[in-house]
């Protein structure tokens, strides 16, 4: 009983840092950046009317509200009927659809950063385009350590597998978790490739700035990498221990420590906005 | 160190690159040994083709300007400074004037010439 007491904490608690404390902070950021750089300074900031991008974020505001509501009546109805699983499916399928649910509102604002930079793009009159005639190499963003950490977790978590396929569980996949965990770290690493040599999105932004941004998503993607690859390796032990339960309340802790920790590190407040003025 | 093009200038934008890496050399801003950014990176920074990057690190290296180690990327070559000084685009351009102006003195026409250089450019090219 205990235990589903404290699925339904650690779930409205995903409920609400996913999809309620995150939007707001994002949205405070993006609306104290609108109001410190208005559009008569900084021009070059606002491809679009300041009135269609409100209407973007309140489109992004009633998605978020949206899931919240879902979420909320999955909670209500598992509490109402004092089901063992969430609105009587099971947990970690539960978890896992309504994390992608959360994500819509996510890809929605995505998709718009990326509209906006390529109008930025189409507005870019100016004629000189600058480069560093430097190479950017991985080090210069992320430090050996933490790499390795990456690769430590990675061997973590293809060793714990192993040993499951020696002496398996019910339930248990097999190697096809390696070669999941393994096609996660190659995309990851695809990612951290086109963040260092791929096209620059935002035609205005110093080096400096790209080089901030570089840092932080390399380190988000090596991050999400290590969590991933440790949580596996978790989930596979509480597994064996018929512990699954506890394996979806770490899963959703997990997730809500990983969005606290990429809003420490999104920072608006250091970016140079003058090129974006006239 | 920045290198900048124009993408409304008259002179190509190959050109362009190569000129500021070899004044780059001259003007010490870059040394022998230091690393230049792959083709990809320099030109998804600039928002240019790719191959025009490759052409100006092909021309580079050939004047001896750059050099590429393989997979460790592109570097300046020790020689750079003295090799940046030497403009071959000039050098032929005068080597084919006192070519042009043997000829003439023989008697042979310009039309003559013209098609004796395209057949010869032809026939390298099958």
């Amino acid at each position: 009983m205990w235990d589903n007491h404290l699925l339904y904490i650690v779930f409205l608690g995903q409920i609400f840092v996913i999809s309620f404390y995150f939007p707001k902070k994002i949205l405070g950021l993006i609306n104290t950046s609108m109001q410190q750089h208005p559009r008569d300074v900084y021009p070059k900031l606002y491809p679009l009317d300041e009135e269609v991008i409100k209407a973007k974020l309140k489109i992004f505001n009633v998605y978020n509200s949206l899931v919240v509501s879902v979420g909320l009546a999955i909670l209500a109805v598992s509490i109402i009927n004092n089901s063992d699983d969430l609105a009587g499916w099971d947990d970690q399928a539960v978890l896992l659809c309504f994390l992608m649910f959360q994500y819509f509102p996510m890809l929605y604002l995505g998709a718009q950063g990326f509209d906006y930079l390529k109008l930025m793009r189409e507005h870019n009159k100016n004629e000189h385009r600058i480069a560093d005639l430097q190479p950017r190499k991985l080090f210069d963003f992320i430090s050996k350590p933490f790499l390795s950490a990456a690769a430590f977790s990675y061997g973590f978590c293809v060793v714990t597998v192993l040993y499951f396929v020696q002496y398996p569980f019910d339930g248990f996949a097999g190697l096809v978790n390696i070669l999941g965990v393994s096609i996660l770290y190659a995309g990851l690493g695809f990612g951290i490739y086109i963040k260092l040599y791929g096209k620059k999105y935002n035609p205005l932004q110093t080096s400096e700035d790209r080089s901030i941004e570089t840092t932080i998503v390399i380190k988000l993607l090596i991050l999400s990498a290590i969590c991933s690859s440790f949580y596996l390796a978790i989930s596979l032990i509480l597994a064996s221990m018929d512990m699954r339960d506890l394996g979806n309340i770490i899963y959703s802790l997990y997730l809500q420590a990983f969005i606290f920790y990429v809003y420490q590190v999104m920072k608006f407040d250091q970016v140079d906005y003058s090129v974006y003025k006239t | 160190m920045k290198i900048s093009v124009n993408i409304e200038h008259s002179n190509p934008l190959f050109t362009q690159l190569i000129e500021q890496i070899k004044k780059a050399v001259l003007n010490n801003d870059i040394a022998a040994g230091d690393a230049l950014p792959s083709i990809r990176q320099l030109a998804n920074d600039l928002d240019i083709n790719h191959k025009t990057v490759a052409k100006a690190y092909r021309l580079l290296e050939r004047d001896g300007v750059i050099q590429t180690k393989g997979y460790r990327g592109t570097f300046i070559h020790q020689n750079a400074k003295e090799n940046s000084t030497i403009n071959l685009n000039e050098w032929v351009l005068s080597e084919l004037d006192k070519t042009l102006t043997s000829f003439r003195e023989l008697g042979i026409t310009e039309s003559e010439m013209r098609i004796a250089f395209n057949s010869l450019i032809n026939s390298r090219h099958n």
